[in-house]
């Protein structure tokens, strides 16, 4: 058990730049979410930590141990790949027997060392099974087992969960949030999925370009996005453009909509972004007019396409239990947003 | 129902007539020749028996020659497996350009005709040939060596010519492991040449079993170079079964050398598929 730190770690191709100077703290026993669309670079930080590639610059810390240079098979970390990568020659025991072995773990101990690591996923009963007599669910659970058998310093996921259908994802989430707190893991988790990172996560690391662009725990990056690019991320919001008026957002000739967020500066165009379940209905009253051209019914929320009067289309999620649930189709309604639930960034930091 | 099997009788009409025809009647014919006396003095009998495996079994003269044949479809077998391995790992993972540019020359020797190219070792090996001459001058030797006219220059020759079938099979077995296999291995705290031995091979296992059949089964049934490369006198089966034919004239006892070989080679892949299940167990269904 230790802590992980990067230090200015840069990872660089020809003249492509894929991971920028980045530095980062997960500290001892937490559990810290790489977020960003594909391609920030998530996945080569995460590489490069395991010893899969070697960094252009920059270090990385084991607590206080530097192994930028340690090859990977002397690190001790675990990783947990999308893919599984479990090996398909050897049966369920064997895989997770893997890492042991090497670690010099044999007889009795071994037995029950990998025995213990497969009821932690319960899948006890399946160590004579070959990889391909389980289902893709049960086998990232032996991926999951196997990685943490050796109990490594570091335990690595990448996108671990991508490969799973909706349902069984949100088990496994649950899975390895319990398994991690238990065994107090070290944890970096690698995602394009914000609700993944959003549930797992003690804090979330948003990148995007080989940046990061905010690091912080789950409530301040969706209450208070640091910038233009994780307020446009985060959540599904709607990305608007206006100009910039005296604290208000011109979105449109006459549409008007106040931000407390705004530089006190006008004049710019700006970029907008409105979260969906930020917005609220109103059959009339303050706020901007517009009709309802779309009602989706999702289950627990109701999302409204209302296309404002001489403006741009939004998209509007409500609860489907709350008062605006029943609106129909061609209804005039009022939007309004809080002014804090407005974000204004500059348009050139559109990412 | 009726249109469509008589369709299907007409789709494998030709193939069943060639095989029947060009294959399954003259392994008959000549299975009912191995089985046909035959004395020097008359040629083939009318009576039938089984003297003609028995001299071959029982006679030191024939097993030596058979056991020789092994010997030698073992050894180019192994070194094609060894030469090839490394090749295949570079074909893999050289980038796509050099990729195509290396499997065309892998399989640009395949082009030209084995005797040609038995030739063309016959130029180097010889004697007074290339290498010797080569290794003569900067004084390395002061004998020529003997790589012809022996079991060295047939086994150069026969992995020279077979060693393509062995790459083009292992590549694709290559190609088949995914990466990230080989990156859990190495993170579980194996090194790399730990990594190759208990997760490559082993994942690569159905090539290099197909492989190592098809380079055996050639090398033990291959005819021109062992008899340009390993000279008159150098018997291996196949050599041995066109002097029985062709200048003994002695047809039963070719034909039951032949046989022989036939079952020899069956038995091997036979058993080789049986390793292969055993070892493939996880990987195919």
């Amino acid at each position: 058990m230790t802590s992980l730190s990067l230090r200015s770690l840069t990872k660089r191709y020809d003249t492509a730049t894929i991971v920028n100077a980045v530095s980062l703290d997960v500290e001892q026993g937490q559990l810290v979410s790489l977020l960003g669309p594909s391609g920030c670079g998530k996945t080569t930080i995460l590489r490069m930590i395991a010893g899969l590639l070697d960094p252009t610059g920059g270090q990385i810390l084991f607590g206080d141990e530097d192994v930028t240079e340690l090859p990977a098979n002397r690190r001790n970390v675990g990783l947990v790949f999308q893919s599984y990568a479990l090996f398909p020659h050897m049966t369920v025991f064997e895989n997770v027997a893997f890492g042991l072995r090497r670690q010099g773990v044999k007889g009795q101990e071994l037995k029950t060392r990998v025995g213990e690591a497969l009821e932690q996923v319960r899948l006890g009963a399946l160590a004579e099974r070959f990889p391909r007599q389980l289902s893709g669910g049960q086998q990232q659970r032996v991926a999951l087992a196997r990685s943490v058998a050796p109990r490594p310093a570091i335990l690595l996921f990448d996108e671990p969960l991508s490969n799973l259908d909706a349902q069984l994802r949100e088990e496994m989430q649950i899975e390895i949030k319990r398994l991690q707190s238990e065994l107090k893991l070290t944890s970096l988790f690698v995602t394009h999925d914000q609700h993944e990172a959003m549930s797992l996560s003690d804090r979330i690391c948003l990148m995007s370009g080989g940046n990061i662009q905010q690091f912080a725990t789950p409530e301040e990056v969706y209450f208070s996005p640091a910038n233009g690019f994780v307020s446009g991320f985060v959540g599904s919001p709607n990305k608007l453009t206006g100009v910039l008026r005296d604290g208000a957002v011109e979105l449109a000739p006459g549409l008007l909509l106040p931000s407390s967020r705004a530089a006190s500066t006008g004049g710019g165009r700006v970029r907008v972004t409105l979260r969906q379940e930020d917005l609220v209905l109103a059959p009339q009253g303050p706020g901007l007019p517009g009709t309802i051209t779309m009602r989706i019914f999702e289950g627990a929320s109701v999302q409204y396409i209302v296309t404002l009067d001489k403006g741009p289309e939004v998209m509007v999620r409500v609860s489907s239990r709350g008062a605006q649930a029943d609106l129909e189709k061609d209804t005039a309604v009022a939007v309004s947003v809080p002014a804090d639930r407005v974000f204004v960034s500059a348009e050139e930091s559109a990412a | 129902m009726t249109r469509s099997c008589s369709a299907g009788v007409g789709l494998i009409g030709p193939a069943s007539v060639l095989i029947l025809a060009g294959f399954l009647a003259p392994t008959v014919i000549m299975a009912m020749l191995s089985l046909r006396d035959y004395s020097g003095m008359h040629g083939i009998g009318t009576d039938w028996t089984l003297s003609n495996y028995i001299d071959v079994l029982g006679d030191w003269f024939y097993m030596e020659i058979v056991l020789r044949t092994l010997a030698l479809g073992l050894v180019v077998t192994v070194l094609c497996l060894v030469v090839g391995f490394p090749l295949a790992l570079f074909i893999l993972r050289v980038g796509p350009r050099m990729q195509t540019v290396a499997i065309l020359l892998v399989i640009f020797p395949l082009l030209c005709n084995i005797v040609v190219r038995s030739f063309g070792w016959m130029v180097l090996l010889s004697p007074r040939g290339v290498i010797n001459d080569a290794l003569l001058n900067i004084g390395l030797i002061s004998e020529p060596l003997d790589l012809m006219y022996n079991l060295t220059g047939v086994i150069i020759g026969l992995v020279q010519i077979y060693l393509p079938f062995m790459v083009l099979l292992l590549v694709p077995a290559l190609q088949n492991i995914p990466a990230d296999v080989e990156a859990a291995a190495l993170t579980l705290r194996s090194s790399r040449a730990r990594v190759f031995f208990t997760i490559t091979v082993p994942l690569a296992s159905p090539g290099i079993i197909t492989g190592s059949i098809l380079v055996f089964v050639l090398s033990i049934s291959a005819l021109v170079t062992p008899r340009m490369l390993g000279g008159p006198t150098y018997r291996v089966m196949a050599t041995q079964i066109y002097d029985e034919f062709m200048t003994n004239l002695n047809w039963p006892s070719g034909a039951a050398l032949a046989f022989v070989l036939t079952f020899i080679a069956l038995a091997l892949i036979w058993a080789a598929n049986r390793v292969a299940a055993h070892l493939t167990r996880g990987i195919s269904a």
